[in-house]
């Protein structure tokens, strides 16, 4: 039987669980009527490290939670880790300086993505701005390295041709898009006070809370999210 | 050492034992952005130290105006440390380099500063600048030995330019919603 999945890579749980947001999950997957996995390196970047730590403890313990009730299931390694060190070594060898490749990701996203493929998901759950521009935007992002790095950046058009065709068919959403569904599903309604624009307030607060906590959504994207609500012209 | 990292720390180096001289300790701050580029193109433990230690050093300097304490090993230190790097001894200048780290760490006591913790947000301030660069959250946070969790949340309210269209935002949401039916 067909199963519906989403990929999520460590950034939107971050988001979720530090926005108070990460009970979204369980109503969420219900609606998806799927599975929410993560991989192995995933899992250990979430609980495994933090919970180690004094600072993250509680919000590592809160995402074990989700794991343990089954909202979020963990992926067995198998395929994703070395098709993960293949996706890894093409996108850090597309950028190059005179002196040599930039390597702009790490083993563990890149196996999330590898799951996304290999797994055919519906979607990988991403904030990672470089990660989602590698794979949309690659001009972009050579231009942003281009200015940040005050140094001369071509694209070596083999090992980016070969990502695109790996990475042709998935889609990429992130925190935002799933809080913004959550919103328009009636999820975050136990919210809506009496203050005036209620709805509105609700919305925005959420989706700044997320930019603030690491998603990597702009200013004026959340504006733009906004008047789509408010107008639900898509 | 890769010899363009070489010739950058040693001109920070020098911009640094000169703003030390003239007091100016603040200026330190923004002279360890400097090797940035190179922390995020080489990714090599000389730049990305040095880059952290020229941060955390600004930290102490300006703590020990304020508490009126002084201490006069960083300036030989980095001297000493610009010295040995100018004649190829590259062994004697990471020696220099990690006692100038013990040194901070020494000034602990007096100064009453958490210097772990002034070690550690300066790699949270470095790691977020090098996310600026254009590496990744968890590479960056890899490199600097952090969590993903700090330097996220860091950095949603550090950086803020991005390449968008009205389409993307709409596409995405589409997206999104088409899961959920």
């Amino acid at each position: 039987m067909f199963m519906k999945l989403l990929i999520f890579d460590a950034g939107p749980v971050i988001s979720l669980t530090t926005n108070n947001l990460l009970w979204l999950l369980s109503p969420l997957k219900q609606r998806f009527k799927g599975d929410f996995c993560i991989t192995e390196a995933v899992k250990k970047e979430l609980v495994d490290r933090p919970v180690q730590t004094k600072k993250f403890k509680f919000e590592a313990i809160q995402v074990e939670q989700q794991i343990e009730s089954k909202v979020l299931k963990v992926l067995k390694q198998n395929d994703f880790f070395v098709n993960g060190a293949r996706l890894q070594s093409l996108a850090n060898n597309i950028y190059r300086t005179n002196f040599g490749s930039v390597p702009i990701v790490q083993r563990g996203e890149m196996e999330s993505l590898a799951a996304t493929i290999l797994l055919d998901a519906d979607a990988f759950v991403t904030d990672e701005r470089i990660t989602r521009m590698v794979i949309e935007a690659p001009e972009p992002l050579r231009q942003i390295l281009e200015k940040r790095l005050h140094a001369k950046i071509t694209i070596n058009d083999d090992a980016l041709h070969e990502l695109e065709e790996q990475t042709r068919h998935i889609n990429i959403i992130r925190s935002v898009e799933l809080i913004t569904v959550a919103y328009e599903q009636g999820l975050l309604d136990k919210f809506i006070v009496g203050l005036p624009n209620a709805r509105k307030e609700l919305l925005e607060s959420v989706l700044w809370g997320a930019k603030l906590n690491g998603c990597a959504v702009g200013e004026q994207e959340i504006n733009q999210i906004l008047y789509l609500e408010s107008k639900r012209i898509i | 050492m890769n010899q363009i990292v070489k010739k950058d720390i040693l001109a920070v180096l020098e911009n640094v034992l000169s703003a030390l001289k003239e007091k100016d300790y603040s200026a330190l701050g923004e002279l360890s952005n400097h090797v940035i580029h190179d922390a995020s193109i080489f990714q090599d433990d000389d730049s990305v130290s040095f880059a952290i230690l020229i941060y955390a050093l600004s930290k102490t300097l300006q703590r020990c105006v304020e508490c009126g304490v002084q201490f006069t090993k960083f300036e030989s230190l980095l001297a000493e440390a610009h010295e040995s790097l100018k004649n190829d001894s590259d062994e004697i200048y990471k020696s220099k380099i990690q006692a100038l780290f013990s040194v901070i760490q020494s000034a602990d006591d007096k100064l009453k500063l958490y210097i772990e913790e002034v070690i550690h947000k300066a790699k949270i301030k470095k790691g977020s600048k090098m996310h600026e660069h254009g590496i990744s959250v968890a590479r960056t946070a890899e490199i600097l030995g952090i969590s993903q969790w700090e330097l996220m949340t860091y950095i949603g309210k550090t950086w803020g330019p991005e390449f968008v269209s009205d389409d993307d935002v709409k596409k995405r949401i589409v997206v999104a919603r088409k899961l959920f039916v």
